[in-house]
């Protein structure tokens, strides 16, 4: 019998999942459901964003303390402010999003490249001096300029950033295309890569799929799918669907009992 | 390449429910969303009265005796039973090792493989490869959706050289959203338009009478809610360049994007609405508003209405 390749699955349920419109969970919800999470096996989750406020930090804490063996992330804008409120959570891993595509840059932040990489090496540098682990999200990156992209991931590997997410945060890409970005940022970045999708084609699970055989690390996914638009590839699904190939945490036979509870702690809301 | 896409909706549903004219819009709005041909079932056929148009029609038939004359082409599992007819052979393949059965059809051509929905396990685009290698240009592929993936199995294969396909409306009969398919061959910009897109709201809504079920808010495509937003950091973006957070325009969809304020707005959605709704809003005690926003919206577990958004609004001295 052939070894199946372990993927790492990352749950963003509590950060993206909770930014579909109207979706709203409190402390208590959120801190069963990360427990429900990691009790399932799930090697991250991303828990949240302390730079909300207050209210957001003292819950990302709880989760911290209450957790068993999940690795828990939190989610930083490209701004110093952001990595301060983080790291006073002490997180296993600071997470940074940085817009990578030139409408994120030019049009939406009014900035350049130059000053892109400026910031994002000082929001690293900011954490990792204070030895936490960081990881880098290519925010937009299905419409980055991938020769960008692979500079970024090889200055980041300088940093000691320890991972990079390719993000099709639009959700327009197709499999070939995901394959073809994924495989090319693993080979020629140097860094682990894992993949953020967004279902607006209806493509996220077989995205998620191709960019695990192009050599994606890890997949990020929601439960129920929940996130903005048509949401993100849904956790359960995606299990279901990969799991004949690769060994994967949370298990296809606890797929089911996860639904459920889940499903209890949203609706107790 | 030209790519022949079938739609196979009107196969698989019962439309008992509904009256001719709802099956009859229906089926005209298939076609010009852009399927090329319809494929239905004997008793939707009689529905369709001089809406039937057998020139684009493929009759699906499990019986001989259900076959009526004059149209197009005929589908069916087993096409001995209809001899004398232009039959479409179906052949299930569970996964790609079932491929060599293939050899046993003498007639290629007029194939349709159904299955495969756990291609992209593999070296997905070595299957497809393999799969265009057997089978004739005029063969169509239909992917199940057992693993939440037909959808994008069939568009890879209509990119590739031009195969053809099938699927139908919203998964219907667990086969390929065509939807789906439409819009991404639409938006990778190699094909040409080939519908109007803008008949899908209308489509949903007669598909809902039909079926007697509601599609999810959040379906791609036709979700009523998938271009609403709420998160600060997009509803800025998308103020800034509609580009920055949005697939394609609404418009392409025939749908409109919304704003709604909840535990995840930031300054710039909250004072767009105010201003949409004819205030000039107090730039100085927005975060004051945004912290009451927050509270509020995670008591009632929702997003606010706009009443009570102007009721915080008021008692925050922004308005």
């Amino acid at each position: 019998m052939i070894k199946k390749r372990r993927l790492l699955l990352t749950d963003t349920t509590l950060r993206d999942g909770e930014q579909r419109p109207g979706t709203v969970f409190d402390a208590q919800q959120k801190c069963r459901l990360a427990l429900l999470l990691d009790r399932a096996g799930i090697h991250q989750i991303d828990a949240g964003i302390p730079a909300m406020g207050t209210g957001e930090q003292t819950v990302i804490c709880r989760i911290i303390e209450n957790r068993v063996r999940a690795r828990i992330s939190v989610w930083n804008r490209l701004n110093p402010q952001d990595i301060l409120a983080s790291m006073a959570c002490k997180p296993d891993i600071i997470h940074i999003s940085v817009p990578s595509s030139y409408v994120h840059i030019y049009s939406k932040l009014n900035k350049n490249k130059t000053w892109l990489i400026s910031q994002m090496e000082q929001c690293v540098i900011l954490a990792r001096e204070q030895g936490f682990t960081v990881t880098i999200g290519f925010e937009d990156a299905s419409r980055a300029d991938m020769t960008f992209l692979i500079y970024l991931t090889r200055r980041l590997k300088a940093l000691g950033v320890s991972r990079v997410q390719f993000a099709d945060t639009v959700g327009i890409l197709t499999p070939g295309r995901a394959y073809d970005c994924v495989e090319t940022l693993t080979r020629m970045g140097g860094l682990p890569v894992s993949f953020h999708g967004h279902n607006d084609l209806g493509f996220a699970i077989a995205n998620a799929l191709a960019s695990a055989s192009a050599g994606a690390e890890a997949i990020e996914a929601t439960l129920f799918g929940l996130g903005e638009r048509a949401g993100n590839c849904d956790l359960a699904a995606f299990i279901r669907a990969a799991s004949p190939a690769y060994e994967l945490r949370p298990a296809l036979r606890d797929c089911a009992a996860l639904e459920r509870h889940a499903g209890e702690i949203i609706r107790s809301g | 390449m030209i790519t022949r896409l079938t739609d196979l909706t009107l196969r698989c549903v019962d439309t008992s429910a509904v009256s001719d004219k709802t099956v009859q819009e229906f089926y005209a709005l298939v076609f010009r969303m852009g399927a090329d041909l319809q494929e239905v079932s004997p008793a939707n056929a009689r529905r369709l009265g001089p809406q039937l148009d057998p020139s684009r029609t493929i009759l699906h038939v499990k019986d001989p005796s259900d076959v009526i004359q004059g149209f197009v082409r005929y589908s069916c599992h087993t096409p001995e039973l209809l001899w004398s007819l232009p039959v479409l052979r179906e052949v299930s393949i569970k996964d790609m090792r079932e491929l060599n059965l293939l050899a046993r059809y003498e007639d290629k051509a007029s194939l349709r493989i159904i299955g495969l929905d756990d291609i992209f396990l593999q070296d997905f685009r070595r299957q497809l490869q393999r799969l265009q290698q057997q089978l004739p240009s005029s063969a169509e592929l239909c992917p199940t959706n057992d693993c939440g993936c037909a959808s994008a199995i069939l568009t890879e294969w209509l990119q590739k050289d031009g195969g053809n396909g099938a699927a139908a409306f919203s998964g219907a009969g667990g086969f390929a959203p065509i939807e789906e398919v439409l819009l991404a061959l639409q938006l990778t910009r190699k094909y040409q338009k080939r519908g109007d897109l803008t008949v899908l709201p209308r489509l949903k809504q007669l598909y809902e009478q039909i079926t007697g079920q509601p599609l999810s808010p959040y379906k791609a495509v036709l979700g009523s809610q998938i271009f609403a937003v709420e998160s600060g950091i997009h509803v800025d973006g998308i103020l800034k360049s509609a580009k920055a957070y949005e697939p394609y325009p609404p418009e392409l969809v025939g749908a409109r994007r919304s704003f709604s304020i909840g535990k995840h707005s930031g300054r710039a959605g909250i004072q767009y609405i105010l201003q949409e709704l004819g205030y000039t809003p107090s730039v100085t005690r927005l975060p004051a508003l945004l912290t009451r926003i927050q509270e509020t919206s995670e008591q009632n577990h929702r997003a606010l209405t706009a009443e009570e958004l102007l009721t915080l609004a008021r008692e925050a001295g922004v308005i």
